[in-house]
């Protein structure tokens, strides 16, 4: 990103106002059945002005990065709120402050590959899964790597410049199934640019198999029953239920509009199994996979406690819902594009593992499911979630039997948490998911295994 | 416009390319955001996007900017033709044949802000005379856009749009208890008539407040599912997606990948993409390759009539380019209205809202009903909580019953509701 000096424009007579240079990069390269059919780059730059006055916002942007263009959105920000103060009856409140300053590059510290290093660990893997498992019909692997560089600085004193990268390795498996096609899926990687995760295509082929061993299983299904059981949430399905099932609905803007959780504060919402945490940056001595600093109101970034051993704690703010509600900032305020206001968002959202095994967990249902991936979930101000399961098993006296059709999974998160009887002691970060809340964004999410009653869709 | 694109092809080729690509977009938009029920937010944005496709030994790159300066169209050129070269070569990459330039302008070009803030204010004071109970946000936003989409062989096509959209999202408390939450959205060309007479926008935000006391239904039961128009276009375009589309038919996904003129659906069902819709507000005009947009049955009385792909699925799988697209998808309107086919449902769900996974490949799939009500003996009971829809969505389209007279126009879509049997039904 080519840095501009933004403090010269700076508008006056606001009672907020906050200044944004981003640029998103992306990389991407997919292979299907050994043809290279994506090979694309992109990035998106420009400049963004949003202003407070007389309890009304401003926003204005452009792509052109200059002074002239600056000087034209600050102007076309302030002018924007000043028109919208004119037609409010609510009244003014003043934000809250908890500035700070810091820059956090996160550039590969490593030798870069090139575009051909990067092609040629793609067609490894994909020679590595034509020779290996010749029987499928379709193989399809690929790389991305996105990145968000961010300079941003604020009327109360917060400055930031971030680079945060992801990158990912993407395998779909496709095989001829006794009713048609069957597949399996997986999305690898997390935080970091490509050369920080990978090294060695050999690293990869466990992972491999086990897409492998998931999509010999999908050829053999029997439908769910519909209704309620006690089933085991995988890891990989932990950090999808702290986002979607209890993380949106402690976001202060949902609890403003109505959320349940408005309701609940300091009562018990959850078995005392449960903790679950709202992580800025750093969880257990790592980074997490969408670190977060300082956010985009140029507020320090803390960890925020939603549910501390069943108990509802917090919810997630950026300055206006903590001035509405007299909460505590948590710095959760982000916008994806250069273009896009700060929202109160996730950053990376999980469950705090217990100290139960995967295997006794399993062992321990009678007649239930093991209910291991999911590929979509949704939420709601009641706390109502349902989550797409892509890959799951039936369980009968503590065995693990046949997989299951594709099925929904529902639930009352207030209702359902109370239901935890078990929580395993491992870890899993889902690091490639993207939140849709009017802008799509980058979130990372995860958890231990869990024990809990379940309803599911089936015949 | 025209030089840069017309510059960026010449260019390529000049460099050693064989065919180039380049779409180029310029836009601005005007927001308005009622949030926490008072006007919050008005943004206004600038945005430019340019995508270059270069092709060369039957090899492809793409690169996708925002930046028009002479330096970094430069640059993104450059690094194109060298990441083409490493790129691998399939002859299946192709771009659109040369057809006759083109020019579209639709809609209106310029907002009206007075009239976004009027219609914002009345329907905030609606919502706050009428449905007390109702928490809710706003918008109102008009984008004005110009693109234009350029081939070396000789494709031109400039569109310059304008339109309105208009999005709500809404939830009641009352008595102690709550609603689940609703949407209603709409692309419109203007503004002529309030946001609440649009659609079913007034009808949605008035049932929120009887769905804050949901009652209870059967355990589990066999019945019919009427579902809304929104739900259906969802489910239409999972449907097109999951085996009509290019992804489902390269990477061998699709269930009817050689069924061109077959009948795999109820002959009740006919789905038409029409670019040229008067009555849709954002209209497809062009195919992603480049193509005029042809009206074209995808599905006509059941059977498979279009393949809606783009040349390198075609290419790939040695069919016809379809120069249609799964867009501005319009199911014409049956015989009865929502109310009778409310009167003839014996026991089923009136889903208004449906949050669901992917189907299964084979199309098996379950949806919690939300928003949603139960229906017994012709006649609405009460409003669900908790109740998951289990169903076949290939055997869904196998088993309609009947359209509604009434439609739903997304502006990018018309749908009306849908009647269908056999779904298994659990509540709780």
């Amino acid at each position: 990103m080519r840095m501009f000096e933004m403090k010269q424009s700076l508008p006056a007579g606001l009672d907020y106002w906050e200044i944004k240079q981003q640029e998103n990069r992306e990389q991407m390269v997919f292979f299907l059945n050994g043809n290279m059919i994506h090979n694309n780059r992109s990035s998106s730059s420009g400049m963004m002005c949003r202003a407070y006055q007389s309890g009304a916002w401003g926003l204005a942007s452009s792509a052109l990065a200059d002074s002239p263009t600056l000087g034209r959105i600050c102007s076309k920000a302030a002018s924007n709120a000043a028109l919208l103060a004119r037609h409010r009856t609510g009244k003014q409140i003043l934000l809250p402050s908890n500035p700070a300053r810091g820059e956090y590059l996160f550039y590969t510290k490593k030798q870069p590959w090139s575009f051909a290093q990067r092609r040629d660990f793609v067609q490894d893997l994909d020679n590595y899964i034509h020779t290996k498992y010749p029987g499928l019909s379709t193989r399809q692997l690929g790389i991305r790597q996105d990145e968000t560089e961010k300079h941003i600085i604020t009327s109360d004193g917060g400055e930031m410049h971030v680079m945060i990268p992801r990158s990912f390795l993407y395998v779909l498996m496709v095989d001829k199934g006794p009713d048609g096609p069957v597949q399996g899926y997986r999305a690898l990687g997390g935080f970091g640019q490509f050369e920080d995760i990978y090294s060695d295509p050999k690293e990869v082929y466990e992972e491999l198999e086990k897409v492998y061993q998931e999509t010999q299983d999908m050829k053999d299904t029997v439908y769910a029953q519909a209704g309620s059981f006690d089933c085991v949430l995988d890891s990989r399905l932990a950090g999808i239920l702290a986002h979607e099932a209890v993380g949106h609905t402690t976001e202060a803007d949902f609890v403003l509009n109505g959320s349940i959780a408005g309701d609940y504060l300091n009562q018990a919402v959850a078995s005392p199994l449960v903790s679950l945490i709202d992580v800025a940056h750093t969880y257990a001595d790592t980074i997490c996979p969408v670190p977060v600093f300082i956010d985009d109101e140029g507020t320090l970034a803390e960890d925020c406690v939603i549910i501390d051993k069943g108990i509802l704690k917090s919810y997630m703010h950026n300055k206006e819902s903590a001035a509405m509600l007299g909460m505590q900032l948590t710095g959760n305020a982000r916008g994806h594009c250069f273009y896009d206001e700060p929202l109160i968002r996730m950053r990376n959202t999980m469950i705090v593992p217990g100290k139960d095994k995967l295997a006794e967990m399993i062992a321990s249902i009678e007649e239930g499911y093991y209910l291991v991936e999911s590929n979509n979930g949704q939420a709601d101000a009641t706390s109502e979630f349902m989550f797409g399961i892509a890959l799951g098993y039936e369980v009968k006296n503590g065995k693990l039997g046949k997989a299951i059709k594709s099925t929904t999974m529902s639930g009352v998160a207030f209702d359902l948490l109370k239901t935890v009887t078990m929580v395993s002691d491992d870890m899993y970060w889902t690091a490639s998911g993207m939140c849709g809340k009017k802008q799509s964004i980058q979130v990372g999410m995860g958890g231990p295994a869990i024990k809990c009653r379940v309803n599911l869709g089936g015949k | 416009m025209e030089k840069i694109c017309k510059k960026l092809i010449d260019r390529l080729l000049e460099l050693g390319a064989d065919k180039a690509l380049v779409i180029f977009t310029q836009s601005e938009s005007s927001e308005f955001n009622l949030i926490y029920k008072e006007l919050n937010l008005l943004r206004s944005l600038e945005s430019s996007d340019i995508t270059i496709n270069v092709y060369k030994d039957d090899k492809r790159a793409i690169k996708s900017i925002n930046q028009i300066d002479e330096a970094s169209l430069e640059e993104a050129i450059t690094e194109l033709m060298q990441t083409v070269a490493e790129s691998n070569p399939d002859p299946a990459f192709d771009i659109a044949e040369y057809q006759e330039p083109a020019v579209f302008t639709d809609g209106v070009l310029v907002p009206d802000s007075e009239l976004i803030v009027s219609r914002l204010a009345e329907f905030a004071q609606e919502m706050k005379d009428m449905y007390p109970d109702v928490l809710f946000d706003a918008t109102i936003s008009h984008t004005h856009s110009q693109t234009r989409f350029m081939n070396s062989n000789g494709v031109d096509v400039s569109i310059e749009r304008g339109y309105y959209e208009f999005s709500t999202m809404f939830t009641a408390k009352k008595g102690g208890k709550m609603s689940s939450m609703n949407f209603a959205y709409f692309r419109a060309s203007n503004l002529d008539r309030p946001c609440m007479e649009i659609n079913q926008s007034r009808e949605l935000i008035r049932q929120i407040v009887e769905q804050t006391h949901p009652g209870t239904i059967p355990q589990k039961f066999v019945g019919e599912v009427i579902l809304a128009p929104f739900v259906l276009g969802d489910l239409i375009q999972t449907l097109i997606q999951s085996h009509f589309s290019d992804n489902a038919l390269i990477s061998n996904l699709s269930l009817y990948p050689d069924h061109l003129g077959q009948k795999l659906f109820s002959e009740k069902l006919t789905i038409t993409s029409r670019p040229r819709d008067p009555h849709q507000a954002v209209k497809h005009f062009i195919t992603s390759d480049g193509y005029l947009a042809r009206e074209e049955a995808i599905i006509d009385k059941g059977v498979l009539r279009a393949y809606p792909i783009a040349t390198y699925a075609a290419n790939k799988t040695g069919k016809p380019v379809a120069k249609c697209h799964p867009y501005n998808l319009v199911i014409a309107p049956g015989e009865l209205s929502l109310a009778e086919m409310i009167a003839h449902t014996k026991q089923g769900i009136l889903c208004m809202r449906a949050s669901h996974g992917k189907p299964s490949a084979q199309g098996d799939m379950s949806t919690v009903a939300k928003n949603s009500y139960y229906i017994k003996d012709g006649k609405i009971v009460c409003p669900v909580k908790e109740t998951m829809i289990s169903f076949n969505l290939i055997e869904a389209m196998n088993s309609i019953v009947d359209f509604s007279r009434e439609t739903h126009n997304a502006g990018e879509m018309i749908m009306p509701y849908m009647r269908f049997g056999g779904a298994t039904i659990s509540g709780k």
